[in-house]
């Protein structure tokens, strides 16, 4: 299967599991296309509506991160994942935590919320004119040493919904962290932030490493467990794949 | 020398007024007591009450929350869903005995009734039939939900320093058991059943004597709480009375006016603001009304308020330094008002 990685920084972490020998790479042909932070709000469809293109100052990034290519030909790939291009997603859960919001309420939350995201752009140009599957890995909840304890079900609760008030109406899957990553329902595991590589790298073998306190970006050890949440989200939906280039 | 020789120009009528452009018009009310950056004030009451909040937070002032809204809930939702449009999300409080009912719930003196209005699977709470636009998706829900603002709307009155209510109506439609609906069963939901529902339009010992009561208990509850009353200079969307809805507006401000001024005057404790006769004044001509004549439009609220806190420099001196504060988006558009619907049922 062709498969088109689509994000900033937080699409590393799966471009560094590919040194880790994982399986994912063997049974699927990846292409990475990542920017730093918000720039992939620049993202738009060329004239013919079966391209992504984006400024000159994007343009470098996705080529160097894609080994060349300066922009995604739709018709290339099978499926899509968009990575990251979300900010501080643990601050959702807390609306889940207790009864005391409704459940309308935690609906406009979420909505809003990835409404107001970069996510929003780029799954919305990518939709408005291709019917492949597209997945979401959203930026993994945050590192923090001392993390707020709730119930994992919590962290759940809120991709379930998440999936249901917006990811449905662009008919994306949004990916949950397993519980394994997570420490209680607010964060991820210290271990998984620890070795987490720059964007930079991408495209290359030369992945470098982020500070020993980074807390944001996970390591190729988090990749590896997305990248088969992934495999198993592709084995359930019917994927047309593409004659070879 | 008689007794008008000693008058201040405020007191005469074509100094203070009449010589005068309309935005120079000043000393409208000597406050009682000062409002400082540090002290929490909340806010409730009709439509109008609403800008109150938002005025005190962009001035730096302490708009006291007690039901915040998920961090993560935009500005235009959180206006749809009732959050930061009172301090707490009761919904307007049109009435003065709804006030009460609202007291008596939070104090356990009363209970709230268990009513619920249900359509197409969806519950409403007919308490505050518009705090979830289109219903909750169960009753526990609601429950749950009715818990938490009576709680909050407890604590907004124990914990604050302030509390602003601003009178809107005396028409209101009442159970035949005796309690108090914010709007008339069968307009935003439920269903009318003129078996049940009771219209009433109150007189001034009813507003007065409920509102004495309020004040009793909130004092009870808070006994340094010091309260600031207005009234609503907005006219009714429709009546329920035989009266044209002119004169049935200014029937029940005037009362409701009355009411507050002889409060104000009686009680040590409670103080008026005049918002009223700043918008409704001939003096101010009708122009802080959209062409409806019946919306304020933004540059009225900003005089009403302005004119707020020039009343507290103008006998207290200028104000501290302001806290930093969270900016609220303010249109002319985004006041919550159940009592507007009402329009929806005109025939023509």
């Amino acid at each position: 299967m062709k498969l088109c990685i689509v994000g900033n920084s937080h699409i590393a972490c799966l471009r560094s599991a590919m040194n880790g020998n994982d399986s994912f790479f063997k049974n699927n042909d990846v292409t990475f296309f990542g920017a730093p932070r918000r720039m992939l709000t620049k993202l738009a469809t060329d004239q013919s509506g079966r391209k992504l293109i984006a400024p000159p100052r994007v343009e470098r990034y996705l080529q160097k991160t894609s080994g060349g290519l300066i922009n995604i030909e739709l018709d290339k790939y099978d499926a899509f994942l968009v990575g990251g291009l979300s900010y501080a997603v643990q601050s959702l859960v807390p609306t889940f935590a207790s009864d005391q919001y409704s459940s309308e309420v935690r609906r406009a939350t979420v909505r809003d919320y990835w409404t107001s995201q970069t996510i929003n752009q780029v799954i919305g140009v990518l939709r408005s004119v291709c019917a492949a599957p597209i997945f979401v890995m959203h930026a993994p909840l945050a590192a923090v040493l001392d993390p707020v304890q709730v119930p994992e079900s919590v962290y759940a609760s809120m991709i379930e919904t998440s999936q249901d008030a917006y990811f449905d109406d662009f008919s994306a899957r949004l990916l949950r962290q397993p519980d394994s990553t997570l420490n209680g329902g607010m964060a991820t595991r210290r271990e998984y932030s620890v070795g987490s590589v720059r964007l930079e790298g991408v495209g290359s073998d030369d992945l470098k490493e982020h500070h020993e306190d980074e807390t944001e970006h996970m390591n190729a050890a988090f990749g590896g467990i997305m990248l088969n949440v992934l495999a198993e989200e592709l084995s359930r939906v019917s994927v047309r794949k593409r004659a070879s280039a | 020398m008689n007794p008008y020789e000693s008058q201040p120009a405020k007191a005469f009528w074509a100094q203070a007024v009449g010589r005068r452009s309309m935005f120079d018009i000043d000393e409208l009310t000597v406050p009682k007591f000062r409002l400082l950056p540090r002290h929490r004030v909340s806010t409730y009451g009709s439509c109008f009450a609403q800008h109150f909040g938002r005025a005190l937070v962009s001035r730096g002032m302490s708009w006291l929350q007690t039901e915040m809204p998920p961090k993560r809930l935009s500005d235009e939702s959180r206006k749809r869903f009732n959050y930061e449009v009172f301090s707490s999300r009761t919904g307007n409080i049109y009435t003065t005995p709804l006030l009460l009912q609202w007291l008596k719930w939070a104090t356990g003196e009363a209970k709230m009734p268990d009513e619920i209005w249900e359509k197409d699977g969806r519950f409403f709470d007919p308490f505050r039939p518009a705090v979830e636009p289109s219903g909750f998706a169960s009753v526990k829900e609601l429950r749950a939900s009715q818990a938490i603002t009576l709680e909050a709307f407890r604590r907004s009155v124990t914990e604050s320093d302030v509390f602003v209510f601003t009178l809107g109506l005396t028409e209101r439609w009442v159970n035949k058991q005796g309690y108090e609906y914010p709007v008339c069963p069968g307009t935003l939901a439920g269903t009318f059943n003129p078996e049940d529902h009771i219209f009433e339009n109150l007189e001034y010992n009813q507003v007065l004597k409920s509102l004495r009561q309020a004040l009793k208990i909130m004092r009870k509850m808070n006994r340094k709480l010091r309260v600031i009353l207005t009234v609503s200079p907005v006219p009714l969307t429709a009546t329920a009375s035989d009266k044209h809805v002119l004169v049935a507006t200014m029937h029940s401000k005037s009362v409701l006016r009355a009411v507050a001024g002889q409060l104000a005057k009686s009680v040590r404790f409670v103080d008026y603001f005049p918002s009223y006769e700043i918008i409704n004044s001939p003096a101010f001509k009708g122009a802080f009304f959209e062409p409806n004549m019946r919306s304020v439009h933004q540059e009225g609220v900003n005089f009403v308020m302005s004119s707020f806190f020039k009343c507290q420099e103008e006998k207290f001196g200028k104000a501290p330094p302001k806290r930093r504060h969270r900016k609220i988006k303010q249109s002319k558009v985004d006041v919550v008002c159940e009592e507007e619907l009402l329009g929806a049922f005109s025939s023509t």
